[in-house]
């Protein structure tokens, strides 16, 4: 079905803290369409944000993929999973981590100067 | 205007006082690097200046020629000792035909007859020797430059006039108009009447040197219608070696150029050059530390805004050409205005030194500040220190400011 815009597969991601190992996710499978409205719910710790960035492309996973809007991510680059995210995705981060001295629109606009390079 | 570029203006202009900081100091740095090459090379050219003021460019004299042995015999070496005094004075007998020969070389400006020799002022219990130079009629101007340096009297000498050096007048207590008796390393006395008495800012020249006309000289070191040198000047002075060895070869005449007689003056030169460059290269130096650190800091108290782009798809090149940028501008607008207010301060203090006669205190020239040179090592040196915050910058790992 080709309205699927974003799909993982056994997702697991590991914090390795030198000894210790926490397995933050066990194996997610998911499958998002063009115009769901998803909320993801869990108590503190659980791993909302670790999923979050890894489908935002800023984490890469242990294991597992994510294909988005078409692109299996583990097959870009640094450089390739950047233009990506600047084209595809917008944040909206949990603390404040707004740019100082810049304007909402600016901050806005910051995400298409790249865009119009390809 | 490219993104990368605008956020480099805008970090550029936010700083403040951070920023009023780093341009000052990339400015004193520069103000410093074109003070040195100021005062280096006005000093090179003052000291240059000063010594082929009061000599001649080339100087031709006969060759002189070692004795020949008369037969020789393969199987021995013979061993010769030979009394300077013992050979015959040279002379250039033709002198008027290689005058006018050399006169006519491209590059030779002015040419003078002279016979040169040693001899003593005796005035009562003291004797001094004294170097006599006796220039053709009118030449003696030409070639040395004592208009400036007559202390009493006039440079203008004719027949039976002499000019002493300051040193050799107040050795013996002499003034102009008075006469003196001049006696040669031949033995022959004239009594002179001193017109003038000149210092030419050496102690060693004044305390030995006097003219006369040529008449006089010839007299005294017995070289009755020849000449003992012919001296030049030339219009190229660091072409003088050149010059020189082509009339050695056309009049058969030794040519001695004054930038072999001097080589020390070469060596101070240089010495003084590597001074300055030492001095160049710190405050070079100088200016790849402060836009080294004053970037690292900026990169890291702007890391979380760096993380933010980050994770707005923002290259990690994206973000090394905004630091380099950075680099770029410090280094190319601090220098210009060091470069101006080099040349200001160069210019203030040349003019702050300047005797009341109106010579220079301080040789600085201002010209020769080297601000092109300036400008451009400064901007590379510059952006090459924002080399290294703009790769810290660059890894600045999106999850490390987010998770925080
Ligand atoms: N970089 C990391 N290194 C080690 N452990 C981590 C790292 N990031 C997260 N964790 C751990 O992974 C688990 C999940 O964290 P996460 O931030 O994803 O939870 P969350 O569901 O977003 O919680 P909250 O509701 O408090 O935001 C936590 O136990 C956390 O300690
Ligand atoms: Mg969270």
């Amino acid at each position: 079905m080709s309205d699927v815009v974003l799909r993982a597969t056994d997702l697991v991601k590991t914090f390795t803290d030198g000894e210790t190992e926490t397995r933050v996710l066990k194996g997610i499978d998911l499958e998002f369409r063009k115009g769901e409205f998803v909320s993801l719910m869990g108590p503190s710790g659980s791993g909302k944000s670790t999923l979050l960035t890894i489908l935002g492309t800023l984490l890469r996973p242990t294991s597992g993929e994510v294909e988005l809007v078409g692109k299996v991510l583990s097959r870009l680059d640094d450089r390739e999973v950047t233009r990506f995210r600047n084209q595809h995705i917008g944040f909206v981060f949990q603390f404040h981590h707004l740019l100082p001295r810049l304007h909402g629109p600016r901050e806005r606009a910051l995400s298409l100067p790249s865009t119009t390079k390809g | 205007m490219p993104f990368e570029l605008s956020v480099a203006l805008r970090y550029i202009r936010s700083g403040r006082l951070q920023t009023v900081l780093i341009f000052s100091g990339v400015a004193v740095g520069i103000v410093v690097f074109t003070f040195m090459a100021a005062l280096i090379n006005g000093l090179a050219i003052s000291l240059t200046d000063n010594v082929i003021g009061n000599i001649a460019h080339v100087r031709l004299e006969p060759r002189t020629r070692p004795p020949q042995l008369l037969g020789s015999r393969d199987s021995v070496t013979p061993l010769v000792a030979v009394q300077r005094g013992d050979e015959p004075r040279a002379n250039i007998n033709g002198w008027r035909a290689v005058v006018q020969m050399v006169e006519a070389v491209p590059g030779v400006t002015r040419v003078a007859a002279s016979v040169t020799g040693s001899g003593f002022i005796q005035r009562g219990e003291r004797i001094v020797p004294v170097s006599v130079t006796g220039y053709e009629e009118g030449k003696l101007s030409a070639m040395v430059d004592l208009a400036a340096g007559i202390v009493r009297g006039t440079a203008t000498i004719g027949p039976g006039d002499v000019l002493i050096g300051v040193g050799i007048a107040e050795e013996l207590g002499l003034t102009t108009g008075q006469r003196l008796r001049l006696r040669s390393d031949r033995g022959r006395e004239r009594t002179l009447v001193i017109r003038g008495i000149f210092d030419v800012q050496s102690a060693n020249l004044n305390d030995r040197l006097a003219f006369t006309d040529l008449g006089t000289a010839q007299g005294l070191f017995e070289v009755v219608g020849a000449v003992t040198r012919i001296e030049l000047k030339v219009a190229d002075i660091f072409g003088a070696p050149a010059l020189a060895e082509r009339l050695a070869g056309m009049t058969g005449l030794e040519a001695i150029d004054w930038i072999a007689e001097n080589a020390r003056l070469q060596d101070a030169l240089t010495a003084q050059g590597n001074t300055g460059d030492l001095v160049k290269f710190f405050s070079v130096l100088l200016i790849i530390i402060a836009v080294a650190s004053q970037l690292l800091l900026s990169v890291m108290r702007r890391k979380p805004e760096i993380g933010i782009m980050r994770s707005m798809g923002i290259t990690r090149s994206s973000v090394t050409w905004i630091f380099l940028l950075q680099g770029l501008f410090i280094g190319l607008l601090g220098s210009l205005l060091g470069a101006l207010l080099g040349y200001g301060f160069s210019s203030v203090l040349a003019q702050v030194t300047l005797r009341p006669d109106g010579s220079q205190g301080l040789p600085i020239d201002p010209a020769l500040g080297e601000y092109g040179l300036a400008v451009a090592i400064a901007t590379v040196a510059s952006t090459l220190a924002a080399l290294l915050p703009a790769r810290i910058a660059a890894r600045t790992d999106p999850m490390e400011v987010i998770t925080q």
